[in-house]
């Protein structure tokens, strides 16, 4: 669908810091791909770059599916109504009238949204203002639907509903989903999870290919500072399961609290940050 | 794709903000009217002999293509300021990476914040009939199109300083350091031909003063004092000018800036 080349991004204020050095990748139709990295990593300059409103300073981007671009605030115009900016939207993407409303029908009921399609977005929470965004984003077909941090600012209870929309548009429409986010869980759901440091790609993929290597090993959270064993931040370390039942006895004799649990894709992406850092 | 459908829909929401918004109505035409009132009415009995009106109405006619020029400044300076926030909050970005040329997005946003100010700009024009200024059939006809060059060039520069400018603040400080100026040494509030000379020549290079003396000129169905008959080049150039700066400073700059 979209390939990325040998692709490097470098603004010119910093030149010899590229955003983007050497991407190669390739999205697929129907691919759900989470891109995480600490803030500087590259992601909204790759996210740029997918989208077309930026061009690589060095390689090639080949592909040009139809783009849908969902940023972390609302960029919906607070005046109009959902419909209204629904349609200015399509409108801007040569979207037939006729079109437009099928789509709008189909996608506000599955945004739950169909009854206020004709309320200001300035009325809106959080929530069902970012729903209106990607309802709109949605107006145009997208092959690809480009996402920048999607729950940003979103309480827990529409965060989780908002991913698993997301997802079940994709199964159903096939559209590939690139999916900035800080939010370690919702990688978890993704097909592929891709880590940037520096502008470089330095892991990338599959969440059950990601923990895989992690099968024989545990996660231990305590206050107490265990130098023999590999740390991931500040009282988490990572643990071979063998090891565990010593530990943990040794903890219960300082009686120091602890807790024990499974490798997740959060402790995946800091442990290889802190590889590179 | 039609780089129409997206002009017209993108000019539609420009309405829309517009007539969502009556205070930005009541603010670009208000205060223009309140200047014109008060300056009129307090230099009624001391000015006479201006646009061919000899009566106590005089400066008040005088004054009216400045204050069309003034409510043309403050409907393009509130449109621009739509197109900051668009910027601001991801908007244009998200219409860039859509499949309209970069140009109808910025083409469209010139029309729809320059239409608005246009209409805005022209309600102010029939006053000229109270102001005991008659302005032949043909006469009209070039006021309108003095105001539309005015406008639309004004509208122009306004777009590409608010494309420049960090946010809503900087830009309210631009109109107040070089917009407003500009405005003040247009003629605006005086006769330029018979004003000292410093004051003479710096109105003449003042691109604002060239179209606000076209709309003038017509309005008075006489040749300008201070140009003459290179009025409506000037005119011209200011319009197409204007509107080149925004077209220039928003394409060159969208990569960097959205």
């Amino acid at each position: 669908m979209i390939t990325l080349s040998g692709v490097s991004k470098t603004y010119s204020k910093d030149a010899s810091r590229p955003a983007l050095a050497e991407v190669s990748l390739t999205f697929s139709a129907g691919e759900m791909v989470a891109v995480l990295g600490p803030n500087g990593a590259g992601k909204s300059t790759l996210l740029g770059m997918l989208s077309g409103i930026l061009t690589p300073t060095a390689g090639l981007v080949d592909g040009s599916p139809v783009r849908s671009v969902v940023l972390q605030q609302t960029s919906l115009d607070k005046l109009l109504t959902v419909r209204e900016n629904a349609r200015i939207f399509a409108s801007v993407y040569g979207v037939s009238s006729e079109q437009l409303a099928l789509r709008i029908g189909e996608f506000a009921d599955a945004l739950e949204l169909a009854d206020r399609l004709d309320d200001r977005v300035g009325t809106l929470s959080g929530g069902l203002a970012r729903r209106a965004d990607l309802l709109r984003s949605l107006m145009v077909g997208p092959e690809l639907l480009l996402l920048d941090e999607p729950t940003a600012g979103l309480d827990r209870d529409s965060a989780p509903e908002i991913i698993a929309q997301i997802r079940s548009l994709r199964d159903r429409h096939s559209i590939a989903v690139v999916m900035v986010t800080h939010t370690l869980e919702e990688a978890e759901i993704a097909d592929r999870v891709l880590i940037l440091h520096d502008g470089r790609v330095i892991l990338d993929d599959s969440p059950t290919s990601l923990l895989e290597p992690m099968r024989d090993r545990l996660v231990l959270q305590t206050g107490a500072v265990l130098d023999a064993e590999e740390r991931l931040t500040t009282g988490r370390y990572m643990v071979p399961r063998e090891r565990i039942e010593k530990l943990t006895r040794e903890l219960n004799e300082q009686d120091e609290p602890y807790g024990v649990r499974a490798v997740s894709i959060g402790d995946v992406y800091d442990r290889a940050l802190g590889g590179v850092r | 794709m039609s780089a129409l459908g997206a002009t017209r829909a993108l000019v539609w929401r420009e309405w829309a903000r517009l007539l969502r918004q009556p205070a930005r109505i009541v603010a670009t035409i208000g205060t223009p009217v309140v200047l014109l009132a008060a300056l009129g009415a307090g230099f009624a009995g001391s000015i006479s002999g201006l646009m061919g009106v000899e009566d106590s109405r005089a400066y008040s006619a005088f004054l009216l293509p400045g204050m069309i020029s003034m409510a043309a400044l403050f409907a393009a300076v509130f449109g621009s300021i739509s197109l900051i926030e668009d910027r601001d909050s991801g908007l244009l970005r998200v219409l860039l990476a859509g499949p309209a040329p970069s140009g109808s997005i910025v083409g469209s946003k010139l029309i729809g914040v320059g239409m608005p100010a246009f209409v805005q700009a022209l309600i102010l024009l029939p006053a000229c009939w109270i102001l005991g200024v008659s302005p032949s059939v043909t006469g009209f006809f070039l006021s309108v199109l003095a105001v539309a060059m005015l406008t639309f060039g004004i509208t122009g520069i306004s777009l590409a300083l608010a494309w420049r400018v960090k946010g809503t603040q900087d830009f309210h400080a631009i109109m107040n350091t070089v917009l407003m100026p500009m405005w003040v040494v247009s003629g605006a509030f005086y006769p330029a031909s018979e004003a000292a000379t410093p004051i003479r020549w710096l109105t003449m290079v003042n691109p604002l003063a060239w179209p606000t003396d076209a709309a003038r000129s017509a309005l008075a169905g006489e040749p300008s004092a201070l140009f003459g008959a290179w009025v409506w080049p000037l005119a011209l150039v200011f319009c197409l000018g204007g509107i080149g700066l925004s077209m220039n400073t928003i394409r060159q700059g969208k990569r960097r800036n959205v």
